[in-house]
């Protein structure tokens, strides 16, 4: 395994010991640096601007499960979120595969992805070796890809700041292993600095799962710490199974109206519907105990039909392709559903709290005195969180939870203090499923002697708030 | 026919590489001389590894110093120039945000219509009557749309600068990173940034992980940032649930590619949507990891195609040729002769009983005048028609001509899958090892003739001292004769020496073994009878061979 990850991102630590000076030995004279420089200085523009980021900035990552989001140090925002795929990006052609244009940015080297969007790794990682396996050669792929078609960079002189979620599996952390150095920041905290604050309840809604973790004057009080599996994942999985049940598809030539085949449903055309058509409803529906409950989905459309005011909406979906030949279809998505999919993230039940439910208990579970402080800087992050009036919609569940459920009875005289940090500070100017990126960005680029792991004294150990201390990890 | 057309475009063949040198696999597999199957490295055909482990011919490099085949994975890369992929020089223009396509520049002959000067964007002071502005060829999208004309058709990165740096994230970023960097400067000089920032674990107090000097008193001192005010403020747009409620076109709403394009914002609404700079692309050079001798370098000219140094791996070329009963064509690009060894990873999958009906067999070296003449010089060919009885003395070999061999590979198809009710068997077919042998004096300098090497011939065709009853089938022995071949070699390498280059080890053996797995992928299989009883013993594939004519079907 160590031997392995030293070449993640290090091609250079080959065996000899001629590996230190790498760019010493059996270069002709047009060498690789001076060409840097004259790439570079070829931009007169102030030092943000730089094409290829210059020399002192690392390299930033903030790896999803979903998508990987990847650039420099004391840029604003990400120079690129690539998704992730199951297959190798194996040949050249057809960019977008889904015939709305699908999830495949433009890689500078134009390549069709074969496989389907899929989840880099899961919450089980790690169970079975030959996954882990697996895993280190798909991201190894992936950090070459951006290294090299993203960034634009050569990954020998690069350190790197990577965002680390607090319940990033220890494993994903050793096998991106050796590079010049690297430094990894836990995401919450990243994404609180970027409100200029140091004290905040963190609540990351990400693909695979929902994270809150309080975090109090820069200290992550990780113990605290509340996960739940109602994320971004869960929404999918409840998309997809209201438009195989209720939608409806048109299919030429003939051009009637026939129940969705769930082939389909693509991973890329759900991802593609949950962007771009679904939103929060504004309009709770009473729910006879404090936090919603469940409804099974026949009884949806029952219940939710009536009182949604959302458009069906038509949706252009390919049904077969012959190489430059796309059969279209259309999907019909049914307004109802547009609106109250994401109802899933407000459902809890007794094994799977809501988000919001999630939420209050994490903060039951801190001091007393640390309570209105963190009830008062709320903070959402996350990709999934950037569903329109998710946030809306998150304040009015917390604020009837803590009136109905009789498990918050004890947080009831906060409700008056529910703030949320971005309202009060600089509202959304950084987006929320970039703001851990820019918090690291932010911390690669302050003048100061970051704790870093370089690559002569990796051990194999990397610092997790699992394991005892590592000797190793010293400024 | 349109399926047959399909299936083709999704077959293809790949070379594994077993990456010696960056795993941590203990074989030595170097030049061994043992009996194939026993050799072979590891390798499972259903191990999601597989997709990174190999790779189509294109991507294959040698190294001539390791005597490797070296992929992606076990090569080093450099980057030595970066230039536009549109106009191939190093100055990027600008894409479109909505697809993707590269923008030009182009001059309004009236003045602006009447939106755009209107204040409605940040731009706008520099927008009214300005002359050029930006023009999508594919979409039809222009950037006087959204309000963005230039004053001068060059420059367009700088005249946008501007707003650039006025961009809200921009200013609140520099804003945070001047707070940050004051509170550290105020509180603790000397220490780190807050090892709290960092990945620490735990909770006040317990943080004493990283030697912890100042960390003492973290309450009271050095620990509270500051207060913040921020310096921009950027309210959510409310109108978009509602504009989200009434959607009628889909196309209102930006794709996640689009948003992906422009990071600072991301935005739902396609109005919102920018140009953006076009990606560079870069040229690079590879290295082989364990020599960190250049494989492939470039010119460093965007515009020149050429490379100084292109070492790519000469396999042999495989092409399918027949997706069903499957002929392999074999194709040699040396002036050597090869010998090829195959052999299956497993003779039956879980769809199929695949046999191999030429086991060795060996390819006639390339030679240029073949390119012109092709008629004359078929040397033999076996008959395509007589080959659906059952294969006789001609051993599987289908047409010989020129530097191509082609082997017949049978496929029984055993289960009868579901899938088959849908017409489709997704169909991957992985199996070969492939060893071949071929003289690896790449100096000679070659002429006109065929430039076999004269003792390795020699010697090969000599010890094929088990000469099978028919001729089209010539060494079938690998063992023996390789290790003839190498002895005979090292001889002629040691008086060849000085022509090799200097630093070649004089041990190395002419004659090379290699062998690698290679995942032939046929895509999908689609029965021509929609929907056949499982009864029916021979499905799919036998069906559909009659009806496939021998066309070629070149896969790289």
């Amino acid at each position: 395994m160590d031997n392995t990850s030293s070449s993640v991102l290090n091609p250079t630590v080959a065996r000899s010991t001629a590996s230190a000076t790498p760019l010493s030995r059996g270069i002709p004279s047009t060498s690789v640096s001076s060409s840097f420089t004259t790439g570079s200085s070829l931009t007169a523009l102030p030092r943000r601007h730089s094409i290829y980021g210059t020399g002192e900035d690392r390299i930033v990552l903030d790896i999803g499960s979903l998508y990987i989001k990847a650039g420099f140090s004391g840029e604003s925002r990400p120079r690129h979120i690539v998704p992730v795929f199951a297959g190798n990006m194996k040949t050249h052609w057809d960019p977008d595969f889904n015939g709305s244009g699908g999830v495949v940015k433009a890689c500078g080297e134009g390549c069709r992805i074969i496989g389907e969007f899929a989840e880099l790794f899961d919450l089980e990682i790690g169970k079975n070796p030959d996954e882990l396996d697996a895993l280190y050669d798909r991201l190894a792929h992936y950090l070459r890809e951006i290294y090299f078609r993203y960034l634009l960079t050569d990954p020998k002189q690069r350190k790197v700041v990577l965002c680390e979620s607090p319940m990033m599996p220890l494993k994903l952390k050793q096998l991106i292993a050796k590079v010049p150095s690297i430094s990894f920041a836990p995401s919450h905290m990243l994404a609180l600095l970027t409100t200029g604050c140091t004290t905040g309840l963190v609540i990351d809604v990400g693909h695979l799962e929902t994270t809150v973790l309080p975090t109090f004057s820069a200290r992550p009080l990780t113990p605290f710490i509340r996960t739940t599996p109602l994320a971004g994942r869960a929404l999918t999985q409840r998309l997809k199974e209201l438009i195989s049940t209720y939608g409806d598809m048109i299919i030429p030539p003939e051009n009637k109206v026939e129940p969705v085949r769930a082939k389909y449903l693509t991973p890329a055309v759900l991802e593609d519907i949950k962007t771009r058509f679904i939103f929060v409803s504004p309009i709770t529906v009473e729910a006879t105990v404090g936090v919603a409950e469940k409804t099974l989905i026949e009884d949806m459309e029952k219940k939710y039909s009536t009182v949604c005011s959302a458009t069906d909406v038509s949706y252009p979906i390919t049904i077969s392709k012959n190489g430059r030949d796309r059969q279209m279809g259309t999907l019909i998505i049914p307004g109802w559903i547009r609106e109250r999919c994401a109802e899933v993230l407000f459902e809890g039940d007794e094994d799977e709290s809501s988000i919001v439910g999630c939420a209050l208990e994490c903060l039951l579970k801190t001091p007393i005195h640390l309570r209105r402080p963190l009830f008062s800087s709320i903070l959402l992050i996350g990709g999934t969180t950037l569903l329109p009036n998710f946030q809306q919609r998150f304040a009015q569940e917390v604020l009837r939870a803590l009136n109905k459920d009789r498990r918050f009875n004890s947080l009831s005289g906060l409700a008056d203090h529910f703030e949320f940090l971005e309202d009060n500070g600089s509202g959304k100017v950084f987006v929320a499923n970039c703001r851990a990126w820019v918090g690291g960005s932010l911390i690669g680029s302050l003048k100061s002697t970051v704790v870093e792991i370089t690559r002569e004294k990796y051990t194999g150990e990397v610092p997790d708030w699992t394991t005892p201390n590592v000797p190793s990890a010293t400024s | 026919m349109s399926q047959q057309i399909d299936a083709r475009q999704r077959s293809y063949v790949h070379y594994y590489c077993p990456c010696p040198d960056v795993s941590i696999s203990n074989n030595t597999e170097e030049e061994e001389e043992e009996d194939i199957v026993e050799s072979i490295p590891e390798f499972d055909v259903n191990s999601p590894r597989v997709q990174f482990s190999t790779f189509s011919m294109s991507k294959l490099y040698f190294c001539d110093d390791c005597h490797q085949i070296r992929c992606p994975r076990c090569v080093q890369e450099e980057i030595v120039c970066y230039y536009c992929p549109n106009c191939l020089f190093e100055v990027p223009t600008a894409s479109c945000p909505i697809c993707q396509n590269t923008l030009s520049v182009v001059a309004s002959t009236e003045p602006p219509p009447p939106q755009t000067s209107a204040p409605s964007n940040s731009s706008a002071s520099t927008t009214s009557g300005a002359p050029y502005y930006l023009s999508c060829g594919v979409c039809r999208w222009d950037s006087q749309e959204i309000g963005m004309t230039f004053e001068k058709a060059t420059g367009l990165a700088l005249q946008l600068q501007k707003t650039e740096d006025e961009r809200p994230d921009v200013k609140e970023f520099d804003h945070l990173k001047d707070h940050f960097e004051k509170h550290l400067r105020l509180s603790a000089p000397s220490t780190t940034l807050p090892s709290s920032l960092l990945s620490i674990p735990g909770i006040s107090g317990f943080s004493n992980r990283y030697g912890g000097s100042g960390f003492t008193h973290p309450q009271q001192k050095s620990d509270d940032v500051a207060k913040y005010d921020a310096i921009v403020k950027v309210e959510s747009d409310d109108s978009l649930v509602h504009d989200l409620v009434q959607l009628k076109d889909v196309n209102q709403i930006t794709t996640l590619t689009q948003r992906m394009n422009q990071l600072s914002d991301q935005p739902y609404k396609v109005e919102r949507l920018q140009p953006q700079r076009i990606h560079l692309r870069t040229k690079r050079v590879k290295r082989c990891r364990s020599c960190r001798h250049i494989l492939i370098k470039p010119e460093q000219k965007a515009q020149a195609t050429r490379f100084k140094i292109k070492l790519v791996a000469f396999l042999p070329k495989l092409i399918l040729n027949q997706c069903t009963r499957i002929v392999l064509k074999f194709a040699n690009p040396l002036y050597e002769e090869i010998i090829v060894d195959l052999a299956l990873k497993d003779e039956t999958t879980e769809y199929a009983k695949i046999t191999l009906l030429a086991p060795h067999f060996n390819i006639t070296p390339y030679n240029e005048v073949w390119e012109y003449d092709e008629q004359d010089l078929i040397s033999s060919k076996g008959r395509p028609l007589s080959i659906t009885s059952a294969p006789k003395v001609d051993s599987g070999i289908y047409e010989r001509r020129g530097n191509y061999t082609s082997v017949l590979v049978e496929i029984t198809p055993l289960a009868e899958v579901d899938e088959l009710k849908v017409c489709k068997i997704y169909y991957n077919l992985y199996f070969f090892i492939t060893k071949f042998k071929v003289n690896d004096n790449d100096n000679n300098e070659t002429s006109g003739d065929a430039p076999v090497n004269d003792s390795s011939t020699a010697a090969e065709t000599a010890s094929s001292d088990k000469p099978d009853a028919d001729a089209d089938k010539p060494n079938t022995d690998t063992d023996k004769p390789s290790t003839d071949a190498d002895k005979s070699n090292t001889d002629a390498d040691k008086s060849k020496s000085d022509d090799n280059k200097g630093d070649s080890t004089s041990s190395t053996p002419n004659t090379k073994s290699l062998f690698f797995w290679t995942v032939i992928g046929l895509g999908p299989v689609v029965s021509q009878v929609a929907a056949k009883p499982p009864a029916s013993t021979r499905p799919s594939l036998t069906s559909n061979n009659s009806n496939v004519t021998p066309t070629r079907t070149n896969v790289k």
